[in-house]
């Protein structure tokens, strides 16, 4: 994993939320714990790619519903839950408002630590492919109307002459717009724009 | 006394009609009037305040010419003036009265002048000039007589009745309006006196009773009321009187015998010798309420107590769980520490400690546990077991209802008390009680019976059986039956009856399972007699 990541640890267990600590610095990864889930809010970097421990039963604010208020913050984060013994209805409900995976106590070693990077893995997928498509956007705010007009139609499979008239300029106009916004978007080939004008849907 | 003094001044108005008639010129001639044209004068002046003071109209009638002379108030009351009306006769009033009233009048006066009636009185409605119809009180007295008896000259006043008529009137739609109001409330209404008479009863309340209102208006509060007896029902109302008002709930008896709850709300009122009004509103939905609400509570507590059981267990197991879960990181992470191509032995050491910290941790738990069970075998006191069942079979009353299930105890009654928790011992009863129902959830066309025995069948302990009529346990389920999470019910947990064994355990007795020859399980479970209670 070339990129920094972290793993957060929620757990108000003090000697669980210690020893999952010790089990994933083990494998060589940034551990940052927390006893509750308002720490957390508090206390997180939400730049860093990184995956979310979190205990499903928790006073106060339970594990459910800080996963509720990291959607509703627009904050993605791959959450795997932890449960205890025969927690199944609420592991489903956790899955099913996008939870990464759920682990059930106790766990061994190994299918921790692979969760954790299948998870750090994801994440940084998923922003990857959210930086790509914040650049993309840059990009194309960076058209002018016209262009724009332009772009839409030309990812929509018109060709130039029909753009023209369409728009009522000549042909040649047209072609200077093209070669414009191709440039700006940084597209090698119609299909590249095409591809960009579908990211941007 | 007023009919008497309107008699005598109708006799009076006579004379002085005749008078005026007359003597006209009498007044022209004031200066030489003597002391009784004075004093008549005086007289008719005196009788003109009073006519005119009173505002009635009055009239004069030659009953053999049809002669009439009316005053300007009679015209008045019908809108006209006499100039207007003129010229008048007995056919004017003929003309302005209405043909309905006018018959009547004509059948009174025909009394009035036979001798059956000693004043003409009659109320009737004339037409008045705006199209209205005016109701006058029309009175009337013969005055003189034909030498051959025949009435000759009549005397007599109308009254405009308009404003008394609809005074009346709106109080009559007022008292409609109150009728109908009673009539569809949706409480019953009663007014009864202070004898207990029914003197009013609505709509309502004969719906409730089933009683007509007739039936209804012929009876008297004891003929309805169920838990006061006649003579409490007239110390209620002595109270009642007391205190104006009174809100209270008993029980009635309708006319086929049933019995039904209702509430009263009742006030007295002084009038008319004493009147009590009352609304009552039938609250049999309310009791029943009030019933399933009992029962839920009930059934609550029943379910609380399972549940504390569950519960108690779940927190345990959570308890041992956390420290095992943090034992076993550590562990891993040791390991894992170890292995490494550097091996980090301070981390393997830290990790050491922890792990022994969390033994001691779930040591405690434990610890705990046990005294916890220890202050619960300090609760044991003497109890009687029969005494339990019946609180068990109270507590479970809605549920066993609702499964159909009839249960018949068998209770020996000379049974020895025991030493033991009474809590626990319910939960071991209702356990076996309920999963006696449930193994007959699939039987069906046939009595679903739990028989509860008690018996001292050892010399030293006492036997209690529970025996149900279901399916009865397989062959290698008798055995099973009291292993944790063994079930052999699909939504069963497998933890009712390994508590229960370590329950009876716990008491020094015994549990066990058998089927019945003619179908159905028994569980059995025996409890020591102790020596204080022998």
């Amino acid at each position: 994993m070339a990129t920094r990541s972290v793993v957060y640890v929620v757990d108000d267990d003090a000697s669980v939320r210690k020893s999952l600590d010790r089990l994933i610095r083990s494998a060589g990864l940034a551990v940052e714990t927390f006893a509750s889930a308002r720490d957390f809010l508090a206390g997180h970097h939400p730049d860093l790619p990184a995956c979310l421990l979190l205990d499903i039963e928790m006073p106060e604010i339970t594990g459910l519903e800080l996963q509720k208020k990291l959607t509703a913050l627009n904050q993605y984060l791959p959450i795997i839950f932890i449960t205890g013994f025969g927690n199944v209805p609420k592991s489903v409900q956790a899955m099913k408002a996008g939870a990464f995976d759920f682990l059930e106590k106790p766990f061994e070693a190994t299918t921790l630590l692979d969760t954790i990077h299948r998870a750090i893995h994801h994440d940084i997928q998923i922003r990857h492919q959210n930086e790509e498509l914040a650049a993309i956007r840059k990009r194309s705010d960076s058209l002018t109307n016209r262009e724009r007009e332009v772009f839409e139609l030309v990812a929509a499979g018109m060709l130039n002459k029909q753009i023209a008239f369409q728009l009522g300029i000549t042909e040649a106009t047209i072609k200077l717009h093209r070669a414009r916004i191709m440039q700006k978007m940084g597209a090698q080939s119609l299909a590249d724009l095409v591809r960009l004008a579908e990211r941007l849907k | 006394m007023k009919i008497k003094e309107l008699k005598e001044s109708g006799q009076e108005r006579k004379q002085s009609v005749v008078e005026t008639r007359e003597h006209l010129p009498i007044s022209d001639a004031i200066p030489e009037r003597t002391q009784t044209a004075e004093a008549l004068f005086h007289e008719r002046e005196r009788l003109a305040a009073i006519i005119n003071g009173t505002n009635i109209g009055t009239w004069e009638w030659n009953i053999q010419t049809g002669e009439t002379i009316f005053n300007n108030r009679w015209a008045e009351i019908i809108g006209y003036t006499l100039d207007e009306l003129a010229p008048v006769s007995i056919e004017t009033w003929m003309k302005f009265a209405h043909p309905d009233d006018l018959q009547l009048s004509g059948e009174l006066l025909e009394r009035h002048f036979r001798g059956d009636l000693d004043y003409y009185e009659c109320e009737s409605r004339m037409k008045h000039k705006s199209g209205d119809w005016v109701w006058v009180l029309d009175r009337g007295k013969v005055a003189s007589w034909t030498e051959d008896g025949k009435p000759l000259l009549m005397f007599g006043t109308h009254l405009d009745l308009t404003a008394r008529k609809q005074a009346e009137e709106v109080l009559r739609q007022s008292e409609e309006l109150h009728r109908t109001t009673l009539q569809t409330a949706m409480d019953g209404f009663w007014m009864a006196d202070t004898q207990g008479r029914l003197l009013e009863v609505n709509e309502t309340y004969s719906r409730m009773s089933g009683y007509s209102l007739e039936e209804l208006r012929a009876m008297c509060i004891p003929d309805l009321e169920v838990v006061e007896t006649a003579t409490d029902t007239a110390d209620h109302m002595q109270k009642l009187m007391a205190q104006g008002e009174d809100r209270f709930e008993t029980r009635h008896r309708r006319k086929d015998g049933s019995i039904f709850p209702i509430e009263i709300s009742v006030q007295y009122h002084p009038i008319g010798g004493g009147r009590m009004v009352a609304f009552l509103r039938d609250i049999t939905e309310n009791k029943l309420t009030e019933q399933t609400l009992r029962r839920q509570r009930e059934e609550l507590s029943h379910v609380g107590r399972l549940a504390t059981v569950g519960e108690f267990a779940a927190s345990i197991a959570h308890e041992i769980h956390q420290p095992l879960t943090a034992i076993l990181n550590n562990a891993q992470a040791a390991q894992r520490f170890l292995s490494a191509e550097i091996p980090e032995i301070a981390e393997v050491q830290e990790a050491i400690q922890d792990i022994i910290a969390d033994d001691r941790r779930a040591a405690e738990v434990i610890r705990h546990l046990r005294l916890f069970l220890k202050r619960e075998e300090a609760d044991r006191t003497l109890l009687d077991i029969n005494s339990i069942i019946g609180e068990v079979l109270t507590m479970l009353h809605g549920e066993l209802q609702d499964r159909n299930v009839l249960v018949t105890p068998d209770l020996n009654p000379g049974l020895p008390h025991v030493q033991g928790g009474r809590i626990e011992l319910q939960q071991v009863l209702m356990n076996l009680i309920l999963n006696g129902c449930d193994a007959m959830i699939g039987v069906d066309g046939k009595q679903r019976r739990i028989r509860i025995k008690t018996s001292v069948t050892e010399p030293d302990s006492i036997t209690i059986a529970v025996q149900d009529s279901g399916t009865g346990l397989a062959d290698n389920a008798i055995d099973r039956v009291f292993e944790h999470f063994y079930t052999t019910k699909r939504d069963g947990l497998g933890i009712g009856l390994p508590i229960s064994r370590s329950i009876i355990a716990a008491h020094g007795g015994r549990i066990w399972a058998a089927n019945n020859p003619d179908g159905g399980a028994t569980f059995y479970f025996t409890l020591p007699i102790t020596e204080k209670s022998l």
